[in-house]
């Protein structure tokens, strides 16, 4: 990953009549990142895209993206910038093939390159086998693909790609993660929008946690989770347990919070290593018996509800 | 780039049916409605035809038709008779006045002639009152007229009446008819000039189709196009170009239609009607990109607003109420030069029923203006880009 | 009412582009009422035929010619434009026009045979019957100028003679029709209501019903707890009120127009044909709102079907100039019934229960049409539901 700064995004204010959609948004995003927008519903991660690409006004602020602003007759800026919309857009009139090849025309003059180009986008999102379909026979997974292919086909040197997996099958999915990753090592930068932390977690080298507007945290996923209290969560199914011990357990290093509920103890820690071990120890000494053991480390999620009071997916 | 765009854009409207299905219905449908309805029409209301007529007795003679025929006193009244026949003015049968009134009342005859051997005269019976009634009554005017002058003449100055005979019936006359035009003067033609003037205008179905392609805040395929980095002005061209290669198509099968298969005539200066369709589709394509970038909605209520607006400028062109045009123009004119579908008209109108030159290239120009204006008002629209609301 | 509410809503939102309907058709009945001819069938008159003459001589005989020519025609002024008047009889708004050279006086009496100038519609009746008005004119005139009368005392003597025509009567005087000055405007407009009804509730109420059927919506109502009956009933009440708002706006129309010629009975009549009418036109609605699928499908149909209906069952061309297979087309049309009924109620009414009566077959024939439409609407439905 260079240093280069790909995309940035300054004091981006987008106002839809009394609704602050961007509050005073500041990015920056190097070459060669999967850089993730997390948020949930109705944070501004679409409204960020469009004013990047330049579709939509706003207010107040700056967007550069390889150093200019996206205007109307940016030909050459727009040459190397690919977008797979949220919604699909393809022609319904059109095949697979079609619909691939003039898309890509759009940006490729010349006929040689650009039907490798549109094999390569074919073979890439799986379609081989659908070329002469027309979009209303595919399923939502594989239109979804088709979608991704318009959008790439061109090679661009920044792809953005907005929540491509909304409403996709499994497996559908996981082979479009893969193939932004194989993309990303082709060499281009990728903008990553989704309000599935999962996909984002996978993915992406950096990211910023996005909600009302604005840029409420920035890291990897890693520095992000460091943020937060939050460390590990263990879980221990103990069908008899005598709640006087849960003050004791609490003086056990790293731990911040405990309860008993349903037949399971929950541990909560902070940062900090051989907290199961310690705890085992602890039981066993109790003569405490024990049956199923879960531990699990902090998600973005975990994050999130940490930095705003609310899930991911509360909206 | 220009021919990828437009090869592409040709399949995309002509594979869209639902489209492409109403912009050709309507004018074979229509065509051939206009063509059951009007098939009949002229000859019903216009032309001239033989009129069928009963001669008799009044209805209170005592004597028969026959009689009367023979009667030498009468003679001079039945020979009027035997020239109106001979020059076909009407066909003359002879009956009693029972089975007059009868036929009359069926419908079989138009009017009885009564011979009233009193006053010897004739007179007439009708049912109705009409053009051949009329016409009738002119005719036994005239033979009445021409009987009190000679009456006259013999009376006041007998030797003058051989004299007078002459002049009366001379044939020389003192009327020198003039031309109306040399070419189709059936004013049901009208409705057909109005029909393709509806046709091409109709070519803004496929224009707003396009801008809904091309606007970002319209459909996700119009984003797409819009952060392309291709020029819009060449989108607009390209896709401009394939829709109005389509209505081209839909112009020439309609022309063919009318021409060929229902006869009706529209000259045969093919050369002005091709020059004339291409204008007109070109306004018409124009007018669904203006509408479809100058309007602010759903593509739904963009549609109704674009079918508005061509329905009224072609009522406004005679489409529904053929002498409408005409009404513009007497009470209105400046309505009817700026009218698209009015001005579509008199293309042929100037071309096929009148053939005036002058009046004809101004129609031309006025399209290629509109053409302009729209055209260009909707480039520097769609320039634009860049929206408040996705 | 939640169908119902539903319905309305929608419609609401498609206010602009039916609002702009109902302007032009508005506008559409307005115009055509006001320029229809007040063409009244009489005791037997003489076919009025508009004509004109261009008297570049502006002599006594012209204007004797032109007084003689204008008794049972009408005339109408016109500028010395050639285009103008050739424009005109294209139109036919006039059907003969002749033009008298200037020095023509002068001509005839010093015993040339000038020649008037005229131009017309070829092969038509009105011009044969201007050229044998024109040609006997001259005839007389020539006859009495020939025998060694001078011009004004040739002109004065064929004057008694002129007058003198034919003795006209009418086979049955009952034959004659009571009609007022503007039984033709009241006519007209109601007739015109046929195109306009048609246009505007497929406008409005198809697209509504072809969002109701949209797969999705429909699996949600058919699921929900509403019955089957009550979402249909309510969808009906919805469609019948657009009927009733369509029929309600025409007709109180036609009072601020008319309100001086018609009578109460007359109107409760019109009214009550144009809600059979606009019965028929929902129907169709509903058929089309069950048979497309897209609202680009509803539009065309919209245009091209009164359109249809108006020109093949006699609204915008009169059933009585139709070719005879044409003539039993039309009775296929519910558009011709109504016109019928329209016929019955314009030559005026005292007795509303007879007139009524006389109208029941047209307005039965037209529920029967509302009711073979709306069938077919049914079927329609039941098929798309199956696949």
């Amino acid at each position: 990953m260079s240093e280069k700064t790909i995309v940035e995004i300054k004091d981006l204010v987008k106002r839809y009549k009394e609704l602050v959609a961007l509050d005073h948004f500041n990015l920056e995003i190097k070459e060669g990142e999967v850089f993730g927008l997390l948020g949930p519903n109705g944070s501004g991660k679409s409204t960020t895209i469009n004013c990047l690409l330049g579709l939509l006004k706003y207010d107040k602020g700056s967007i550069k993206v390889f150093g200019e602003t996206i205007k109307p007759n940016s030909y050459e800026l727009k040459k190397k910038v690919g977008v797979v919309f949220q919604d699909v857009g393809v022609f319904e009139e059109l095949t697979v093939y079609e619909n691939i090849d003039y898309f890509c025309g759009l940006y490729i003059k010349d006929k040689a390159t650009r039907k490798k180009y549109v094999e390569d986008a074919i073979v890439f999102t799986g379609l081989e086998d659908f070329r002469k379909f027309p979009p209303k026979k595919l399923s939502g997974g594989l239109l979804r693909r088709l979608n991704i292919a318009c959008g790439i086909a061109h090679k661009p040197k920044l792809i953005i790609l907005d929540e491509p997996t909304v409403a996709v099958d499994p497996q559908s999915r996981n082979k479009i993660l893969e193939g932004i990753q194989q993309l990303n090592q082709e060499g281009a930068t990728i903008i990553y929008t989704s309000h599935y932390m999962e996909e984002v977690e996978q993915i992406c080298t950096r990211i910023a946690i996005v909600d009302t507007g604005r840029n409420i945290a920035l890291g990897t996923k890693e520095e992000l989770k460091d943020m937060i209290k939050a460390g590990e969560t263990i879980q221990i199914e103990i069908l008899s347990f005598k709640e006087e011990l849960l003050p004791e357990i609490k003086q056990l290093p790293h731990v911040y919070k405990v309860e008993y509920k349903d037949n399971y103890l929950n541990v909560f820690y902070t940062k900090g290593q051989r907290n199961l071990v310690r705890l085992m120890e602890f039981l066993k000494e109790k003569n405490i018996s024990f049956g199923r053991i879960y531990s699990e480390l902090p998600t973005l999620n975990d994050v999130f509800l940490e930095i705003t009071g609310k899930e991911l997916r509360d909206t | 780039m220009f021919w990828h765009l437009y090869k592409n854009r040709l399949k995309i409207l002509f594979k869209n049916k639902t489209l492409l299905f109403w912009n050709m219905a309507f004018p074979f449908i229509l065509g051939t409605l206009f063509y059951m309805a009007f098939s009949s029409i002229t000859e019903k209301t216009e032309s001239i035809n033989t009129i069928p007529v009963a001669i008799t007795t009044t209805s209170t003679s005592k004597v028969s038709i026959d009689e009367l025929h023979n009667s030498e006193n009468l003679s001079y009244l039945f020979e009027m008779i035997d020239t109106l026949s001979e020059e076909n003015y009407i066909t003359a049968k002879e009956m009693d006045f029972q089975k007059g009134e009868d036929a009359l009342e069926e419908g079989t005859i138009t009017g009885i002639i009564t011979v009233d051997e009193k006053n010897r005269e004739l007179s007439l019976i009708v049912k109705d009152s009409g053009i051949d009634q009329t016409i009738l009554k002119e005719i036994l005017d005239t033979c009445k007229r021409n009987t009190a002058v000679l009456s006259d003449i013999a009376m006041s100055s007998p030797e003058k009446l051989e004299q007078a005979t002459k002049a009366l019936f001379s044939e020389s006359s003192f009327r020198k008819e003039l031309p109306l035009s040399t070419q189709n003067t059936d004013i049901y033609a009208q409705y057909f000039f109005a029909l393709i003037a509806m046709t091409c205008l109709y070519g803004a179905n496929l224009g707003l189709e396009n801008t809904k392609q091309l606007q970002a805040d319209q459909s996700i395929v119009g984003a797409r196009r819009s952060i392309s980095p291709t020029s819009k002005l060449l989108a607009v061209l390209s896709d401009f170009g394939a829709a109005l290669t389509i209505e081209m198509g839909i112009y020439f099968l309609l022309l063919f239609y009318l021409t060929q298969i229902l006869g009706i005539n529209l000259g045969n200066n093919l050369g002005k009607l091709i020059l004339i369709g291409l204008c007109s589709n070109m306004v018409g394509v124009s007018i669904g990109y203006f509408l479809g970038v100058f309007l602010k909605g759903e593509h739904r209520f963009k549609e109704s607003i674009v079918t508005a607006v061509v329905l009224t400028s072609n009522f406004f062109a005679g489409l529904m109420v053929g002498e409408m045009k005409y009404i513009m123009e007497c009470n209105l004119p400046i309505f009817n030069r700026i009218n698209p579908a009015a001005i579509i008209s008199d293309c042929y109108q100037y071309t096929c029923v009148f053939d005036d030159a002058g009046r004809f290239h101004v129609c031309i120009l006025s399209l290629l203006v509109w053409n302009i204006l729209l055209f260009i008002a909707a480039i520097l629209i769609l320039r634009r880009e860049k929206y408040a609301n996705l | 009412m939640q169908t119902f509410k539903a319905f309305y809503k929608i419609l609401k939102k498609n206010s602009i582009s039916i609002g702009v309907y109902f302007g032009i058709f508005i506008l559409l009945a307005i115009i055509t009422t006001a320029t229809s001819d007040g063409d009244v069938p009489n005791a037997f008159g003489s076919s009025n035929v508009n004509f004109t003459i261009i008297d570049r001589d502006n002599s006594e005989l012209s204007k004797a010619l032109l007084s003689y020519l204008s008794k049972d025609n009408s005339f109408i002024e016109f500028d010395d434009n050639m285009d103008d008047i050739r424009n005109a009889m294209y139109y036919r708004k006039i059907y003969y026009a002749l033009i008298i050279p200037k020095g023509f006086e002068n001509d005839i009496k010093t015993g040339k045979k000038p020649k008037t100038e005229n131009i017309k519609l070829q092969d038509s009746s009105f011009g044969f019957l201007f050229d044998r008005k024109i040609d006997s004119y001259f005839a007389t005139l020539h006859t009495y100028l020939s025998c060694g009368d001078d011009l004004n005392s040739a002109i004065q003597k064929i004057e008694p003679i002129l007058e003198d025509t034919t003795k006209v009567s009418l086979l049955s005087e009952l034959q004659t029709k009571e009609t007022t000055n503007d039984y033709s405007a009241i006519f007209n407009f109601y007739n015109i209501l046929a195109y306009v009804f048609v246009g505007i509730l497929i406008t409005a109420v198809s697209p509504i019903l072809v969002v109701f059927r949209k797969k999705s919506l429909k699996n949600r109502i058919t699921i929900s707890s509403q019955t089957f009956h009550s979402h249909n009933i309510q969808l009906a009440i919805g469609v019948v009120l657009c009927a009733v708002i369509t029929v309600g706006i025409f007709n109180l129309i036609a009072f601020i127009l008319f309100h001086k010629d018609l009578t109460t009975e007359s109107f409760l009549l019109y009214i009550i044909n144009t809600m059979c009418f606009a019965i028929v036109s929902v129907s169709l609605a509903f058929m089309a709102g069950n048979l497309f699928k897209q609202h680009a499908s509803v539009l065309g149909f919209s245009v091209v079907t009164p359109l249809a209906i108006a020109f093949l069952g006699g609204i915008f061309v009169p059933v009585s100039v139709l070719g005879s297979n044409m003539q039993s087309v039309a009775k296929l049309m519910p558009s011709y019934w109504y016109s019928q009924s329209l016929d019955i109620i314009s030559t005026g009414t005292d007795n509303l229960t007879h007139s009524l009566s006389a109208i029941s077959e047209n307005l039965l024939i037209q529920l029967l049409f509302a009711l073979a439409l709306f069938c077919i609407g049914l079927v329609a439905a039941k098929k798309q539901q199956e696949s």
